[in-house]
């Protein structure tokens, strides 16, 4: 497993403003039909979903207004927790894109990772999968599907990335890392997430994460985690574990 | 020799060694593993280049446009446009858009129902049946009667033609989320359409209407949701309340009342001159003559009403949510005053005059369903058209003769189509030519075509086509020309008009493309782009009087005492409740998260399941007037005491086709009042023996 | 060991020898012809004189087009352009009717691999000989055979020879995420 990251690569990260979320849901569904998640068998539950980008709702206390927070796998940095106990090598921190990488078909289903992931953001398919009708027929190409008894997560939408790269290798248009955009950042209505690579100084996504105020979910246990919220409300901020925002500008978690 | 055992062990011992020097066991551990893997037949998509075509939304009127990204000939996704001028994006429901066509519920083709099961037929013997029986109706003396849910199109027009040539031919239109405005419509005194000129509102007051969460033009919302204050009226915490500025929670029934006691208050503090009916009904209406039926109390009324007037211009909207129906009329005629008193009618901010659509689609006065005198119908013919919201059978059947025959034009079986004994599907979603009218809220009209992306099936019949057929089969003459070609005619129309502009969708927004003539208009729109029209002219929009009735404000003033059971508040989302069926994958907002409240859970108050001897997660039987349905109970603390929360859709059957599951959800247990609502119903919550 | 079960050892040895060698993969591999016999030769030579990206064009956003369609040949074939037996099943069976020849892929990589021609052609500059073999000099479609136990085709690269070559060329792409999908 390669460490660090590829000269000339980029880390890309998102920021999703939780004032702009209002909880529509687009964002799940989009992620859904761009992974070729299956949908779930009757027996289901919230418990053992594939919901690979799930909002969650944060209610204010003592009170009907409610916030909603778009939760998806963290990709964290080098100290993956998933990554280091995977007994197969299933999962990667990409070095070229910073993307914590999942291969399913390496996947031995032993959910070691599952547990060890603080976000909860992995999921298992506990079962065959199965697209009523005639659904099958809108599946993407660009995607694998997995069989039942291996986990799978979000993956910021890796295949836009590679179908970036082909795009701009076939363009002959330099090597810098391609802009590209997951399925939930296009189709969140509201325009809450911004994506982009966090080291691109110019870059929105970079910026915003840096600014005062943006902070990330369970910051104290240093997952190097590459997904910020900011948001203006502090009753929000408290649910969400932003800590108070310091007057340095900080967020302390 | 003879060939002992030794030697065949010798034997066989040099096989194994020489199995072991060919690749035979090597390769049959590793293509034994792949073979583990592919085992599972996961269907393998076909690749192909890959294309993004314009289309619209036809799930609900507000008609958002869609990019629909197509992998060769097949979509596999779909995408709002964020830069419409209209407002853009698309919600959870439309990005599944793409698996309709697909789905299980969709039907082949013409088909009849008999004996519990449907078998296809001809489309020739499917209209001839139909058109045996509208002559039988004629005989009987009974009306035919077409359902259209999104009237205004040209297949709205086409069935306008074909019933004014019978004797009896009625065109109804179920109550939708403009009703406030239909009701200040018929108010005026000199005819005008309305709009609500939001963009510059200050305070949106919502009785019940899901005004943040699929209303009007969503896209619309968002853009002006940070200028605007939300307070909204609702007996459940609904979404639209989890997002507002304000909560107003009020019992079951309660936003007549309200809307009358804070149009007393208002009149009062702006010194309204009021016509002798109205300072009658006002006067009766103060807020402590109605705080008990509201549930809220007299002070707060006050403060709001202050409020209102303080934060002008402010605008009250009522008609109802997709799952919980309309508002009474006496209701929504306390919206409509409280909107006259506070004097949002004609002004900026508040409700405009707005032009109506070039080449309108409107030949026959539409009937509101609520008016069409009961058991009166001998042919009822449903629309395919879908808007999105609830309508319960009984609302339907309470109009229809003995033996009448209904006809369902849905592409799908389920909903209403289940009561059907015709059906003749029309092409699915993104398979139709289809249109997009402004919706009830729109401060200008607008006008857009889409297109069909796929091929309809054989079996699928154009709305069109149908009437055009059924007409030949009554010997009744209707214009000849295709779906498309009439589209054409009123995209001639609108460009005719000569105002407004017209807007082509480009790569990263959408640009002003003036057209020179019909054609270029026409291949304009068929790209995705949007005719708007230009605000009207101030207008005079004197009012009649407009008060609820006096036996209503009797009622609510002197509310009966409590009746039996629980008061049932149905919901839903729109575009889950209507002829469409969910698209399997929103089990991940619906069950597979807890995002949303799916239909198989009943919602109580603590109090309430406490008096019920209930507790959260336990199985319960929700039993109405009219059925039974089983639910999962939950405990929410917002609800009212008495109350009980239930979602009308997406029906968890649709959502597993094939599981055999039977219906769920607020619908199958509501009690129709002659009115057309079914808010009145009130229900029991048992514990279910397994 | 005697000599006798020396013999037989042989014999036993021999005889799996051969059956694996030889016999295993004729019954491992499910033969099937090609719809159409199509030459390369001449199609790449001085007659027609097409290069491979004529027909297997590298698309602007990346794509590669693998096997060409139908309309790909009706450029040149709506009359027989020959005097061959197969040609005049191509314009009859499908360029007339404008159907899709169902030809038999040979490089059809699993589902979860993603192998960007766009990266290899155009970046590393690999002829497609290198990975496909002297096409240009084949005047028949080699024979298709498939893997009864796995459904791939015989002589599909397999991840090592990927990996063989990104070790020895490309030190910085050897992540899951540079082949994987």
């Amino acid at each position: 497993m390669k460490a660090g990251k590829t000269e000339g690569g980029a880390r890309y990260g998102m920021v999703i403003d939780l004032d702009r979320c209002n909880g529509c849901g687009a964002c799940a569904v989009a992620c859904a039909v761009e992974n070729n998640v299956p949908p779930a068998p009757e027996r289901a539950t919230d418990r053992n979903g594939l919901t690979w980008l799930r909002v969650q709702r944060l209610e204010a206390p003592g009170e009907a207004r409610a916030a909603f927070l778009p939760l998806m796998c963290q990709q964290c940095g080098e100290k993956t927790p998933c990554a280091s106990v995977c007994p197969q090598n299933a999962v990667e921190v990409d070095p070229a894109s910073g993307i914590v990488a999942q291969v399913p078909v390496r996947c031995l289903g032993c959910r070691y990772c599952m547990a060890a992931c603080p976000y909860h953001a992995r999921y298992f398919n506990w079962w065959d999968p199965d697209w009523p009708g005639r659904m099958a027929e809108t599946l993407n190409p660009e995607v694998s599907t997995r069989t039942r008894g291996v986990v799978e997560k979000c993956t910021f939408c890796s295949h836009r990335l590679q179908a970036a790269q082909d795009a701009q290798a076939a363009g002959g248009d330099g090597t810098k890392p391609p802009a590209y955009t997951p399925a939930c950042v296009e189709a969140c209505p509201a325009g809450a997430i911004t994506f982009g690579d966090l080291d691109d100084p110019e870059g929105e996504a970079a910026r915003l994460a840096g600014a005062p105020g943006s902070f990330r979910l369970l910051e104290r246990l240093g997952t190097g985690a590459k997904v910020y919220f900011r948001t203006e409300r502090e009753w929000v901020r408290r649910l969400a574990g932003g800590g108070a925002a310091a007057s340095d500008g900080r967020s302390h978690g | 020799m003879t060939v002992t055992r030794r030697d065949v062990l010798w034997g066989l011992g040099g096989g194994l060694a020489g199995a072991a020097l060919t690749p035979v066991p090597w390769k049959l551990l590793d293509d034994t593993a792949i073979w583990t893997q592919r085992r599972h037949a996961l269907p393998v998509p076909a690749r192909g280049p890959v294309t993004l075509r314009p289309a619209a939304c036809t799930l609900c009127p507000a008609g958002c446009a869609l990019r629909v990204r197509c992998v060769g000939a097949r979509p596999v996704a779909v995408v709002g446009e964020a830069a419409h001028p209209l407002g853009g994006g698309a919600c959870a429901i439309g990005l599944t858009l793409h698996h309709l066509a697909g789905h299980p519920l969709r039907l082949a083709g013409p088909a009849v129902r008999g004996g519990g099961r449907l078998e296809g037929v001809a489309l020739g013997a499917a209209v001839a049946r139909v058109a045996a029986a509208v002559a039988q109706a004629r005989t009987d003396g009974r009306s035919v009667m077409v359902l259209d849910r999104r009237p205004g199109r040209v297949v709205s027009a086409a069935w306008g033609e074909l019933l004014a040539a019978l004797p009896r031919g009625l065109y109804a239109t179920p109550s939708g989320e403009g009703e406030t405005l239909d009701v200040l419509q018929r108010a005026l005194a000199r005819p005008a359409l309305l709009g609500i000129d939001l963009e510059r509102t200050r305070t949106l007051v919502s009785f019940g209407a899901p005004v943040l969460e699929g209303w009007g033009r969503p896209g619309r919302m968002l853009a002006v949701r940070g200028r605007l204050r939300v307070v909204q009226v609702d007996a459940w915490r609904s979404p639209s309340v989890a997002l507002a500025d304000e909560w107003v929670a009020i019992a079951p029934g309660g936003e007549g009342p309200l809307a009358l006691a804070l149009a007393s208050v208002v009149a009062r503090e702006r010194g309204v001159s009021l016509d002798e009916e109205t300072r009658r009904v006002l006067g009766a209406s103060s807020p402590r003559d109605l705080a008990p039926i509201t549930g809220v109390r007299p002070e707060r009324i006050e403060s709001l009403a202050g409020a209102l007037v303080r934060e002008a211009p402010a605008v009250a909207v009522g008609g109802g949510d997709a799952g919980g129906g309309p508002l009474p009329a006496d209701a929504e005629r306390a919206v409509a005053l409280l909107n006259v008193v506070l004097g949002s009618v004609g002004r900026e901010g508040g409700f405009v005059a707005r032009r109506d659509l070039p080449g309108s689609c409107v030949p026959l006065a539409p009937t509101r369903l609520a008016d069409v005198p009961a058991s009166s119908v001998g042919v009822l013919l449903l629309d395919g058209s879908d808007d999105g919201r609830a309508l319960p059978w009984p609302i339907v059947e309470r109009v229809l003769a003995k033996d009448a025959l209904v006809v369902s034009l849905a592409p799908f079986d389920g909903a209403q189509a289940r009561e059907a004994s015709v059906l003749v599907p029309g092409p699915a979603p993104l398979a139709a030519w289809d249109e997009v009218l402004p919706t009830p809220d729109a401060a200008v009209a607008s006008y857009s075509v889409a297109g069909p992306i796929l091929k309809a099936p054989e079996g699928a019949t154009d709305p069109v086509a149908f009437v055009q057929s059924l007409a030949a089969a009554l010997r009744i003459e209707v214009s000849r020309g295709t779906h498309e070609e009439r589209l054409r005619e009123r995209v001639a129309a609108v460009h005719a008009a000569g105002r407004g502009r017209l807007v082509a969708r480009a790569e990263g927004g959408y640009d002003d493309a003036p057209a020179s003539d019909a054609n270029a208009a026409w291949e304009t729109l068929v790209a995705g782009g949007c005719w708007i029209d230009e605000a009207a002219p101030s207008a005079d929009l004197a009012l009649r009087p407009c008060v609820p009735t006096g036996e209503a404000v009797e009622r609510w003033r002197y509310p009966a005492p409590g009746a039996e059971g629980l008061a049932l508040v149905a919901f839903a989302a729109r575009g889950t409740a209507g002829t469409t069926p969910p698209s399997p994958l929103l089990t991940k907002l619906y069950q597979e998260s807890d995002l949303r409240q799916p239909a198989t859970v009943a919602a109580v108050g603590a109090l309430a399941a406490r008096r019920l001897g209930l507790v959260d997660r336990q199985p319960v039987r929700v039993e109405g007037p009219r059925g039974v349905v089983r639910a999962e109970l939950r405990i929410d603390p917002s609800l009212p005491p008495d109350t009980v929360a239930l979602a009308a859709g997406p029906d968890p059957a649709a959502l597993h086709p094939g599981a055999g599951a039977a219906a769920q959800g607020a619908l199958p247990v509501v009690e129709a009042a002659s009115d057309g609502t079914w808010r009145g119903t009130r229900v029991r919550v048992r514990e279910a023996r397994a | 060991m005697t000599r006798r079960a020396l013999l037989f050892f042989s014999a036993g040895l021999v005889f799996v020898l051969a059956l694996g060698w030889a016999g295993f993969p004729r019954l491992l591999y499910a033969r099937a012809e090609q719809p159409l016999r199509f030459s390369h030769k001449t199609h790449a030579s001085d007659k027609a004189g097409l290069a491979c990206a004529d027909c297997h064009p590298l698309a602007e956003d990346g794509r590669f087009a693998g096997i060409p369609r139908i309309d790909n040949c009706a450029a040149c074939h709506t009359e027989p352009q020959g005097e061959t037996t197969d040609e005049k099943r191509l314009v009859e069976e499908y360029v007339t009717p404008a159907r899709e020849i169902p030809w038999l892929v040979y490089s059809r990589q699993p589902e979860n691999v993603r192998f960007p021609h766009a990266i290899h052609v155009k970046r590393a500059k690999i002829a497609c000989e290198r990975c496909h073999g002297a096409h240009a000099e084949s005047d028949a479609l080699p024979l298709h055979e498939t893997n009864r136990i796995t459904g791939y085709s015989r002589g599909l690269t397999k991840m090592s020879d990927c990996e063989s070559c990104h070790a020895e060329h490309d030190h910085e792409r050897t992540a899951c995420l540079a082949c994987h999908k």
